[in-house]
């Protein structure tokens, strides 16, 4: 693995922790539930730059989780709470 | 008579100022802000006199200070004027003393239903009264003076700042 590979891997984490943070900070302020659902979307981002984060010492992660279906499933439970947290009046 | 929202705004740059500079003087707070002289004096003068600011001479220069016992608002109250939006609808119904449901949706282009639920926070958090005119419902500030107060002194935090972006960029889709 590359060292760009790893920067992107970690920045995706960090980043999507940092988005994670601010949407559950901003929904505790605020309490609509359109803030809920998009804080749900960024805690799946994140636990997807978890598992790429935590593959870069267990590459075996890689195989598992990202030749499967499951990364699949997660992309689209990540686009269908922002569907609905942007359709949420 | 409320306190008008323009005068809020002049108040909390210089509440602001003061915090940033304890024993800041006159001059010092002109030449900063660029205010008129007599505004600045008239919003310093009422400050002093609702106790959120203290000046004492140095011989020949009056210098302001924060008064730190300043009334401690409730913790609900303070919470809701974190919000820059929820402030803002604060400040436009002080300056109206009394606005409907139309005259807010009018000034903030914002959803229906987001105006409804800010609103409903407002009213729940005891900031806002409200009362019916036929089918609209007017909204006014129940105390006026300490509403004032506390957007006057409370102090936006970078947190506060990016929470409020953050709930402005989904909430205004």
């Amino acid at each position: 693995m590359d060292t760009v590979e790893v920067f992107l891997r970690v920045a995706l984490m960090g980043f999507s922790l940092l988005l994670f943070a601010t949407s559950v900070i901003s929904y505790a302020r605020v309490r609509h539930t359109r803030l809920l659902l998009i804080s749900g979307a960024f805690a799946l981002f994140f636990v997807k730059g978890l598992v790429l984060t935590m593959a870069i010492w267990m590459p075996w992660l890689d195989i598992l989780f990202f030749a499967s279906v499951y990364v699949i499933a997660i992309d689209f439970l990540i686009l269908i709470t922002i569907y609905f947290g942007i359709a949420k009046r | 008579m409320g306190p008008d929202p323009l005068e809020l705004e002049n108040r909390r740059a210089i509440y602001q100022l003061v915090s940033k500079f304890p024993g800041i003087h006159l001059r010092a707070v002109q030449k900063r802000l660029g205010l008129q002289m007599g505004v600045l004096e008239y919003h310093l003068n009422y400050m002093e006199k609702e106790s959120i600011l203290a000046s004492q001479t140095d011989g020949y220069r009056k210098l302001y200070f924060v008064r730190e016992a300043v009334s401690h608002p409730d913790k609900a109250s303070l919470s809701l004027m974190r919000q820059e939006i929820l402030r803002r609808i604060v400040m436009l119904i002080l300056l109206k003393e009394k606005a409907s449901f139309k005259d807010i949706m009018d000034e903030f282009k914002l959803s229906k239903s987001t105006i409804s639920f800010h609103l409903k926070k407002l009213t729940e958090g005891n900031v806002l009264a409200t009362e019916k005119s036929g089918r609209e419902t007017i909204y006014s500030v129940i105390d006026p003076e300490k509403t004032a107060q506390l957007i006057i002194t409370y102090k936006e935090s970078f947190l506060d700042s990016v929470v409020d972006r953050f709930a402005d960029a989904w909430l205004g889709i």
